[in-house]
């Protein structure tokens, strides 16, 4: 075995040196964090978290059959504290002020959705998403944007923060700004962006905004061979139910069964009492509003040997007046330890001058624990990337694709010295059914490298164990009672 | 026990008691934190978020921390959660090419690896590494954590996260002798 000591390991740590924080944050956020200690000591520390779980389950069920939605929703509300705001995390909720829902407008081809904002005395933050700009990204950074109460007291912004990113699903551009603080006392405000948005906005305060939201902590389990399946955290919020399920596998290799992914995630349902089913929606607003009712951070580790997972979902909401709810799933997958790894060279001729669309026959079969994975077509593209040849497999049927993935490419006689050879994949349980790999044949000029390439590639099969079906069912306090 | 670990119980028994001292901890670890959390979201308002979650967090349910683990661990297990919770949303996927293209735009890394070609080929090997084997690395070489602290994160012991590593190294630099 060669040894494992520099250069690699200097690389790694050199790839991994990420920069440090600037001063100037670690000040701020160490104020912050003064501020509440310093409210956390004078006033009474709310109970040890476990402790309360239990407590609170208890009362729960013994509140059931009597106490009802609002009612319950107030009780609980102020024990989970006031700081944390809905899409943005915990803040001190004292004098803050939220968007109270997320208002969109539609111009011509563009979406523009106020989807979060936050004001205090320490600053006001703005979050907004943009569909169907046909503009760059750093042309709508340059917009010139602004608040205005009624009272037309101007706000522009203080660009103490600015976060834009575009989200690769949807392609919408997603915006963080920052303004002065808002007058305490408002309830409206209008945003302004260019060209000609002009976006009226309701605001309430913080805690108004933690009480629509109801918390239960079920613990309903059901255990399949070695996967102990339970449903621990439930939030009921006017806009849709979120779920924190966990997963425990107790075999001594390490099973890792995850929900969350496309393969899984069709085949979850959540069923009422009244007979109303209904899968995972993305909800994002709900997720964050959630987040504060998990118990985390872990207080212990689950001893050696298990795996234990958490993974949150999201619903429509259930009907006020219904009591029991089922959560369905009848199969997920887990993956083992074990795995086996079989590779093959493959040899493709681009040609002198080729260009992107051209196409190649290429018969490359590859044989894993008896799947058969075929590649039988190459096409050059023109990735975000960069131009590359991907090369695209038949079909594999869903089982299939969760058994097998490419781990590796790799281009050892590459016939072009110092061309920068890079390697993409797909595999895994892909809602294409197909995988793909990709390599650059782009030179730094833009130039296209033609010629002969060869590369190898390495296919990996994992043990895949389904398990199930699961149907955990709790009870839920309901409004008609 | 490290004196390091004996030093935070001390640290943490003290903020238990009175939150105002928190702000010792808070320094200790907000380097590393920072540092391992924007080697995950590569954005610095992000990071600077998730920090901020992850430290007003940790204030918040000090008393429920008990020290079975080390105190580093445990901050750095709310770290996993938040950046799970981060990441199960629809955020554009990072690819580990574009994490080191940023992380190589401070020049560090620039001058210390002359050939672009190998610095390419172990990036693309990191990128084929299993998620939990890249955490394992992140954590050792990003936040700077011990094998045992990696350990009492990750849910396994000191010995394991070492081997762990180490196999990973190995398996790297083979791969990497492999090309020159």
């Amino acid at each position: 075995m060669m040894n494992s000591q520099p250069p690699v390991e200097e690389m790694v740590r050199s790839l991994y040196q990420a920069p440090q924080a600037e001063q100037q944050f670690l000040d701020s956020l160490g104020r912050r964090l003064d501020k509440r200690a310093v409210q956390l000591a004078t006033t009474r520390r709310r109970p040890g978290r476990r402790w309360w779980i239990y407590a609170g389950s208890v009362a729960l069920l013994v509140a059931l059959g009597w106490l009802a939605w609002q009612p319950v929703a107030r009780a609980i509300g102020p024990l989970f504290g006031y700081d944390f705001i809905e899409g943005v995390g915990l803040v001190p909720t004292e004098g803050v002020r939220t968007l109270a829902a997320p208002v969109a407008q539609i111009q011509g081809t563009e979406i523009l959705m106020v989807t979060q904002l936050v004001t205090s005395a320490e600053g006001t933050r703005l979050w907004y998403r943009l569909e169907g700009a046909d503009r760059p990204l750093n042309e709508l950074a340059l917009d010139p944007a602004w608040l205005e109460t009624p009272d037309q007291q101007k706000f522009e912004p203080t660009n103490d923060a600015f976060s834009a990113r575009v989200d690769r699903d949807s392609g919408a551009i997603i915006v963080m700004q920052t303004f002065p603080p808002l007058p305490p006392e408002a309830t409206q405000v209008s945003f302004y962006a260019a060209p000609d948005w002009h976006i009226r906005l309701e605001l309430r305060s913080a805690t108004e905004a933690a009480q629509n939201l109801m918390v239960l902590y079920p613990d309903a389990c059901q255990t399949d061979h070695a996967v102990r399946l339970c449903v621990t955290t439930v939030a009921l919020a006017d806009e849709g139910i979120y779920l924190v399920v966990q997963s425990e596998s107790t075999d001594p290799n390490a099973f890792r069964f995850e929900l969350i992914g496309d393969w899984n995630m069709e085949r979850i349902t959540l069923v009422d009492d009244l007979g109303h089913q209904r899968t995972p929606t993305y909800l994002p607003n709900l997720l964050e509003l959630g987040e504060m009712a998990v118990e985390e951070p872990a207080a212990s580790e689950p001893p050696d040997g298990r795996v234990l997972i958490q993974e949150a979902l999201t619903f429509e909401p259930v009907p006020k007046d219904a009591t029991i709810l089922t959560l369905h799933i009848p199969a997920f997958s887990g993956r083992k330890g074990e795995r086996m790894i079989t590779q093959k060279t493959l040899t493709i001729d681009l040609g002198e001058a080729p260009q992107v669309g051209d196409t190649f026959e290429i018969d490359l079969r590859m044989t894993i624990r008896g799947i058969e994975v075929v590649f039988d077509q190459a096409e050059i593209i023109d990735d975000p990337n960069g131009v590359m040849v991907l090369l695209t497999s038949r079909p594999l049927d869903e089982i299939k694709r969760c058994e097998v993935r490419v781990v590796d490419v790799s281009l050892p006689d590459s016939s072009a010295p110092g061309n920068t050879s890079r390697t993409t994949m797909t595999g895994g349980c892909s809602v294409t059914g197909e995988m793909q790999i990709g390599f650059d044949i782009e030179h730094d000029d833009g130039s296209l490298q033609g010629g002969t390439h060869t590369f190898t590639v390495r296919l990996e099969a994992v043990d895949v164990v389904t398990v199930g079906p699961f149907e955990i069912t709790w009870a839920v306090p309901s409004a008609e009672q | 026990m490290s004196d390091s670990s004996a030093d935070d119980y001390a640290l943490v028994a003290a903020a238990q008691t009175d939150p105002r001292r928190f702000r010792t901890l808070y320094e200790r670890y907000a380097n590393s934190m920072y540092r391992y959390i924007f080697v995950h979201v590569q954005d610095r308002p992000t990071a600077e978020d998730l920090t901020s979650q992850v430290f007003l967090q940790a204030l918040e349910h000090l008393p429920d921390y008990r020290p079975t683990g080390s105190f580093s661990a445990w901050l750095f297990t709310i770290a996993r959660n938040s950046l799970r919770s981060y990441f199960r949303k629809p955020h554009p996927a990072l690819s580990l090419d574009e994490e080191m293209d940023v992380v190589s735009a401070n020049g560090e890394l620039l001058d210390f690896i002359e050939q672009r070609e190998q610095i390419v080929h172990l990036i693309s090997l990191l990128e084929l590494l299993e998620e939990d084997k890249r955490e394992l690395l992140r954590l050792r070489y990003a936040s700077g954590l011990t094998y045992r602290e990696i350990g009492e994160v990750v849910g396994r012991a000191e010995g394991a996260v070492k081997m762990a590593i180490h196999r990973v190294l190995d398996d790297l630099q083979e791969k990497m002798g492999v090309m020159e």
